[in-house]
C-alpha cells in the first residue's frame, strides 16, 4: 500500500456465470490477487450479496486501487464458480464464506469447513442474519421488555 | 458370577480402608505439588506467565507449570474455549491422573466474557468440574497465585486430594 491515495472502483454482477470472465478481464489487467472476500446477507430481497476485493502488488500504476466486484447470489440455494484458478489466494477466503453464508463455490478444489468444527457447524451458517444465539435471543427478550415498560 | 470383578472390587476395598489413615497426608503431599498444564488458548496466558515469572514466583508454593499432561494433577482454563478447544480440553483433562483440579482463569472462562453472545464458544464450567474461578480480563498476576493459595485451603480443608485419590 503506498500513500493514501487509494481510488476505489466498483463493479456490480447480477449474473453468478459472468464472473469467472470478469475475474479474467481484471487479472489480464494487473489485478493479482485477492485482498478480502466477503458475503452481506440481506434476509428481505432473499439475496446474498457476494463481495470480493482485489488489488495489484506487480503494477505500479494500479498498486493503491482496491477494485471491488459485487455478485448477487440467490439466498436459497447461493452458488458462484470458484475464482482460486484465476486468483490462487482466494481459496482460503472462499472456504470460510463457504462455511459463514453456505455459499457453494462450483470447481473448488477442497471446499470443506476452514475455522468451524464441521460436526457441530454442519447445515449451519452463523453469520447468515436468520442464525440466533441462545444468548442474543435472552439479550433481545430484555431489551423488548425494557421497550415494553420493564418487568410487569 | 463374575469372579474377576468381585476380586478386583474386594481389593479396592481393602486399600481404600488400608489407606484412610494416610488420607490428610495425601491431602498434605499435593497441597504442595500443584503441577498445572499450559493450556493457553487467550490473553490470561501473560498474566499466567508472570505470575510465575520472578517477581511474584508461584513456584514458591509448590506449583510448576509443566508441558506432558500425564504428570500433572491440575489445569488452569486461561481464556475462551471454543467449541473446537472444548474437545482438545476434555482429552486433555482426562489424561491427567487422579487427584486431578481445574481452575478457570478470566472472564471468558467463567462466562464468555467478550465473547458472550457468540455462535462458537463454550462456558468450561458446562464440561468440567471446577475448583476455583479466577475473575478479571484478563486478571492480575497476583490473583493466579491467590487461586494457587485458595486452592491448597480447599484442598485441606474439604480433603479433595484424598476424596478423589480413595473414591475416584
Amino acid at each position: 500500500m503506498s500513500g493514501d491515495s487509494q481510488v476505489k472502483a466498483e463493479f456490480f454482477i447480477e449474473n453468478p456465470a459472468e464472473l469467472p470472465s470478469v475475474a479474467q478481464t481484471l487479472k489480464e489487467k494487473g489485478y493479482d490477487h485477492v485482498i478480502s472476500l466477503s458475503a452481506v446477507d440481506y434476509p428481505k430481497s432473499n439475496e446474498i450479496h457476494l463481495v470480493i476485493h482485489v488489488s495489484s502488488y506487480t503494477k505500479k500504476d494500479i498498486e493503491p486501487k482496491i477494485f471491488e466486484i459485487r455478485v448477487k447470489l440467490n439466498r436459497d440455494n447461493p452458488r458462484v464458480p470458484s475464482l482460486v484458478k484465476i486468483w490462487p489466494s482466494a481459496e482460503f477466503q472462499e472456504r470460510e464464506a463457504y462455511e459463514m453464508f453456505g455459499i457453494v463455490f462450483e470447481n473448488h478444489p477442497d471446499l470443506r469447513n476452514i475455522l468451524l468444527d464441521p460436526e457441530e457447524f454442519s447445515g449451519v451458517h452463523p453469520l447468515r442474519k436468520d442464525y440466533i444465539v441462545q444468548v442474543e435471543d435472552i439479550m433481545l427478550k430484555l431489551k423488548e421488555e425494557v421497550k415494553n415498560g420493564g418487568n410487569k | 458370577m463374575d469372579i474377576a470383578g468381585v476380586a478386583e472390587r474386594s481389593i479396592k476395598k481393602i486399600l481404600k480402608t488400608l489407606m484412610k489413615p494416610f488420607s490428610p497426608m495425601i491431602d498434605w503431599a499435593t497441597k504442595y505439588s500443584i503441577w498445572p498444564v499450559h493450556f493457553t488458548t487467550s490473553c490470561c496466558g501473560c498474566e499466567f506467565a508472570a505470575s510465575y515469572g520472578p517477581r511474584l514466583d508461584t513456584e514458591r508454593l509448590g506449583s510448576l507449570p509443566f508441558t506432558h499432561v500425564r504428570n500433572t494433577n491440575a489445569i488452569i482454563i486461561e481464556g475462551t474455549i471454543t467449541k473446537k478447544m472444548a474437545k482438545a480440553l476434555k482429552v486433555v483433562y482426562e489424561q491427567m491422573p487422579a487427584p486431578k483440579f481445574v481452575v478457570a482463569m478470566g472472564a471468558c472462562a467463567i462466562d464468555g466474557g467478550i465473547f458472550h453472545n457468540s455462535y462458537n464458544i463454550v462456558k468450561p464450567r458446562d464440561i468440567l468440574p471446577i475448583e476455583v474461578y479466577i475473575p478479571g480480563c484478563p486478571p492480575r498476576p497476583e490473583a493466579v497465585t491467590n487461586a494457587v493459595r485458595t486452592l491448597q485451603k480447599r484442598m485441606q480443608t474439604l480433603r479433595l486430594a484424598s476424596k478423589q485419590a480413595l473414591e475416584g
